[in-house]
């Protein structure tokens, strides 16, 4: 659809409705005033026709009183009596000059001319209408139009009475021009007067000249268009025919014809101004309408203008417009309410966009953008990201409310200095200083942030640990701050190093750590062919066989190639998914176990776990039906378990493993002699095994620290009733020494290297008999 | 009947006057007056002042001495028709009490005289016989007629147009003022010998609506246009 624009719309629609009104206003003027124009004329003629009558009327019966008077004269009698021919016409010519009479005439009873002035009648000639003489003796008189000698006369005829008829006067009134001269001037129309004798015309008289006269006669009752008038000009008058007088045999007929252009002129002129005045209010209503649709769309395109601009986020500019018209005022206004209201909104977007909802501090977001800035000026600086310890616990142990306080407060205490604050994540602070502080300044700061917190519930101690990148230097953009505070966080949270300034080997143990997590995910998912179980005999030194054996996990990665376990496993438990190897690795064992009980060979297969694994209560009924599917023993599956395991959630834990140890599970703690196992919690350990650390034992017979330490640990669990592993037994010294001892398992590549479950058959099959000390 | 109605009618006439016209009527009026007749005009209505003229062989000389009197009341002239003998004087009294003044352009007797309020009677001889139409130039309406006989007879109608003459199978001459327009027309009428029923029966036609000037009513019509 196409559109038009307003200013042109209401331009069309008055000019429109201008034009419409002048047409119709001109057509009814015009075809009123042609109305009344014609019965202008139609009256003008009636009332010319009535005058006419009038006028001759009047005429006549002045005719009738001078004639009475002449009639009635005495001596006028007299002479007619007398019968005296002289005195008759000099009488006759006396009265005729009196009342002015063309015709003077006596006309015997009998109807014979007596005698005429002038000599119009012919002497003793029968009057040319004898049908009249006998009326005027019977009426006393007559009147009538009388063509006598070729002319037309207004003729008065009465009798002489002396005192009863003697004579007939006749006297006579001609009707020529003079007449209708004076007619015209009183009518002011053209008057023609014929006069017909059976349909012949006999006389015709005009104050028309001849050739217009036959014109205006032929074109009698015609009523002329307009056009005709003012543009063809073929009819010149407009005529009007009535019958004078029809007696005698004689038929009087007068027209009276108009003047066609004076009868349309003041026509023709009104139409003319009303034309022009149309014309005049069309172009002036074009000019207003010009104006006035100008005045209105203007302040619309303004505001268009306006809109547009707001459109593309300008709010500089006032949204007011100066106008006249109310709704566009009141549209102004709404205009500039609705701007101010969206640059409000608008910053509230902006606000919420850049900023952290809970903390009001800025957003991950927005701090990008600020990095990528101070990157972009080649500015130094130090971002610092600060990361609460096991926020999720918080979360967990508070409630999401005080967690949410928890990081109010912080963000509140981090805004108090000087830089820019943000929210990174979850328990996530980031924080760049306006200057670059000394190493104490960031130790107060931290000390600072840790400070108790009250959220009105609990007081809530938190940890923090801040990671430093020195930026340009440990990072080139944005996206790199963050990925190395995360790793520089990651690596403080494991190391416990609260403070820690980034360095590239975080980045490369990061990486590896991201590899490792990655790839073996994909191992476990997809190529567990990788992984493999190996088996290193524990050697029983009273028995003097192998009773024992301690299931290793190898993982030979396609990429990554052989991945020590102690690197792994760790990062599969950090990454969360320890229990997928563990599965994997009692599923294994299992199997070997069932192997191995099929090879006839007694071995107890021990599972290394981790603390996860402890903590998870689904595991013991796992491994009870996996045993049962395989119909093995509980005793030929025991676990091994390292000290630090066991240090959170304690209770758990031991009851964990006090549910393993009512199964009839072995188990034994790995690593002893490292950690800081106490005494108490020892002794309320479920487990009846200790494992010497390798470290005291490999060098067991050149060390004499490290076989008092052995030896004691050997006594030690021997009084908490556990049997004593060692491992790292590499050289038959050391061997003997643990035997001499009384130490229950030896665990060594001099007595066999870790090996597949294979190779294990083969190797007990082969020193089914060999003695060992 | 006629003159002794108009003489006992005009009960101020004088005596002498009237012993006149009872004179006249005796004179008039042969002793061997026997047949009645009946003018009526065409429509059938009786005539009256029809005056009826015949010669008998029995004539009777008129006493031409004799004054008859056309005299002028409420501005008529009485007797409306007058008849006399040739040589007959004829008094012009005005009983009016305004003035007259009486003329006539007949041939017989053509003249002209004033009369005045209360003035001395004209008189004038009628040497000539024939119509004399009288008329007064002051009244327009005063229409009268003088007939004048050279001789003859004469009787008039009355009011039921009855008039008598001495016998059947004369020849009568019948003169009325409307009998023509200039008044001159005399009518022959021979009687038949015998006429068993009374009155005979005689028609006239008459001029129709002849009326006086004074009625014209032609001022009154609108000019002759015909169908207009």
């Amino acid at each position: 659809m196409t559109q038009t624009p307003l200013n042109q719309s209401i331009f069309r629609l008055v000019v429109g409705l201008v034009v419409l009104t002048a047409l119709t206003t001109f057509v009814n003027v015009w075809m009123a005033t042609d109305e009344q124009t014609r019965e202008k004329l139609n009256r003008d003629l009636s009332i010319a026709e009535n005058v006419l009558q009038r006028v001759l009327q009047s005429r006549e019966d002045l005719l009738y009183i001078s004639a009475s008077v002449l009639t009635a004269d005495f001596g006028f009698k007299q002479a007619v009596a007398s019968g005296d021919k002289g005195t008759i016409d000099s009488a006759l010519f006396n009265h005729g000059q009196r009342i002015k009479a063309d015709l003077m005439a006596l006309v015997s009873l009998k109807g014979k001319s007596i005698t005429s002035v002038p000599a119009t009648l012919k002497l003793d000639q029968d009057f040319a209408y004898p049908e009249t003489i006998d009326k005027v003796i019977k009426e006393g008189g007559y009147t009538s139009l009388m063509m006598l000698n070729k002319q037309l006369y207004q003729v008065i005829m009465l009798t002489i009475d002396a005192p009863t008829p003697i004579a007939i006067a006749l006297v006579g009134f001609k009707l020529g021009d003079p007449i209708l001269a004076q007619l015209k001037d009183i009518t002011k129309l053209e008057t023609t007067l014929q006069v017909y004798r059976q349909k012949n015309e006999i006389f015709k008289i005009s104050t028309l000249p001849d050739p217009l006269a036959e014109q205006a006669l032929a074109q009698v009752n015609e009523r002329p268009s307009w056009l005709s008038i003012t543009i063809t000009k073929d009819t010149p008058y407009v005529s009007q025919q009535f019958t004078l007088s029809d007696a005698l045999a004689h038929q009087t007929i007068i027209t009276l014809s108009e003047d066609a252009q004076l009868l349309f002129a003041d026509f023709n002129s009104l139409q003319f101004n009303i034309t022009a005045l149309g014309i005049i209010v069309i172009l002036l209503a074009t000019f207003l309408a010009a104006l006035f649709s100008r005045r209105i769309s203007k302040p619309l395109v303004v505001l268009a203008n306006i809109a547009k601009r707001i459109a593309i986020g300008d709010y500089t500019k006032d949204a007011a417009v100066l106008t006249k018209t109310k709704e566009v005022s009141l549209l102004s206004k709404a205009f500039s309410k609705m701007q101010n209201n969206i640059q409000a909104r608008e910053d509230e977007i902006i606000f919420q966009a850049r900023h952290d909802v809970l903390t009001s501090l800025y957003n991950r977001q927005h701090v990008k953008t600020i990095l990528e800035q101070r990157f972009n000026d080649n500015a130094k600086f130090l971002a610092i990201g600060i990361n609460i310890f096991g926020f999720r616990g918080i979360n967990d142990i508070f409630g999401y409310h005080n967690g949410d306080l928890c990081l109010k407060e912080l963000a509140q205490r981090l805004s108090q200095f000087e830089g820019v604050a943000a929210r990174l994540t979850g328990g996530e602070l980031f924080w760049i200083p306006s200057e670059e502080p000394s190493a104490e300044f960031i130790k107060l700061m931290k000390s600072a942030l840790e400070a108790p917190m009250d959220t009105g519930d609990v007081i809530i101690n938190i940890k923090v640990a801040l990671g430093l990148i020195y930026c340009p230097k440990d990072a080139s953009n944005a996206e790199e701050v963050f990925k190395r505070l995360n790793i520089v966080l990651d690596e403080a949270q494991i190391t416990r190093q609260f403070i820690l300034p980034f360095n590239a080997e975080l980045e490369e143990r990061y990486s590896r750590r991201l590899s490792i997590i990655t790839e073996l995910k994909h191992t476990l998912e997809h190529a567990k062919d990788e992984l493999s179980l190996n088996y290193q005999p524990k050697l029983d030194l009273q028995k003097g066989k192998v009773t024992h054996v301690e299931a290793l996990i190898r993982w030979t990665n396609a990429r990554l190639g052989f991945v020590s376990p102690e690197d792994f496993i760790a990062v599969a438990e950090q990454a969360g998914f320890i229990e997928k190897v563990t599965s994997w690795v009692i599923n294994t064992a299992i199997n070997d176990a069932a192997r191995f009980r099929d090879a006839n060979i007694d071995v107890s297969v021990a599972i290394n776990l981790s603390a996860k694994d402890i903590m998870d209560p689904a595991l013991l009924p796992i491994v009870l039906a996996l045993l049962k599917t395989k119909d093995l023993p509980t005793y030929c599956l025991s676990f091994e378990i390292t000290e630090g395991d066991l240090v959170k959630d304690h209770q758990k834990a031991i009851s964990h493993l006090q549910a393993f140890r009512d199964n009839g599970f072995e188990i034994a703690i790995d690593d002893f002699g490292t950690g800081y196992s106490s005494m108490a919690y020892l002794q309320n350990l479920p487990v009846n095994t200790l494992k010497v650390d390798k470290s005291f034992v490999l060098n067991l017979h050149e060390q004499e620290g490290d076989q008092k330490i052995v030896k004691t640990v050997i006594s030690l669990a021997h009084s908490f009733g556990m049997n004593v592993v060692a491992e790292g037994v590499e050289s038959i010294e050391a061997l003997k020494l643990l035997a001499d001892w009384g130490c229950e398992l030896a665990q060594g590549y001099y007595i066999c290297k870790p090996t597949s479950a294979d190779n294990l058959i083969a190797w007990c099959n082969q020193n089914s008999n060999t003695k060992w000390l | 009947m006629n003159i002794q109605k108009f003489s006992l009618e005009n009960l101020m006439g004088i005596t002498v006057t009237f012993s006149f016209v009872l004179v006249a009527a005796i004179f008039i009026c042969p002793v061997a007056l026997a047949e009645t007749l009946q003018i009526k005009d065409q429509f059938g209505h009786p005539i009256e002042n029809v005056v009826i003229s015949f010669t008998t062989t029995e004539t009777t000389e008129t006493n031409k001495v004799d004054v008859l009197t056309m005299d002028q009341i409420d501005k008529q002239f009485a007797p409306q028709v007058l008849v006399v003998q040739k040589n007959q004087t004829v008094s012009f009294p005005n009983s009016d009490n305004i003035r007259h003044h009486l003329y006539s352009f007949s041939k017989p007797k053509p003249f002209e005289f004033r009369m005045f309020k209360g003035g001395e009677s004209k008189k004038l001889v009628f040497d000539q016989a024939g119509i004399v139409v009288l008329g007064c130039n002051i009244h327009d309406q005063m229409v009268g007629y003088i007939y004048v006989a050279d001789k003859e007879q004469t009787v008039m109608t009355d009011a039921q147009g009855l008039a008598e003459v001495p016998a059947y199978g004369i020849a009568l001459k019948l003169w009325h003022a409307n009998l023509s327009t200039n008044k001159m027309l005399r009518k022959d009428i021979q009687l038949p010998l015998e006429y068993n029923d009374s009155p005979y029966p005689i028609v006239l036609t008459l001029l129709e609506d002849m009326v006086t000037p004074a009625q014209h009513t032609f001022k009154s019509k609108k000019f002759d246009r015909g169908n207009k």
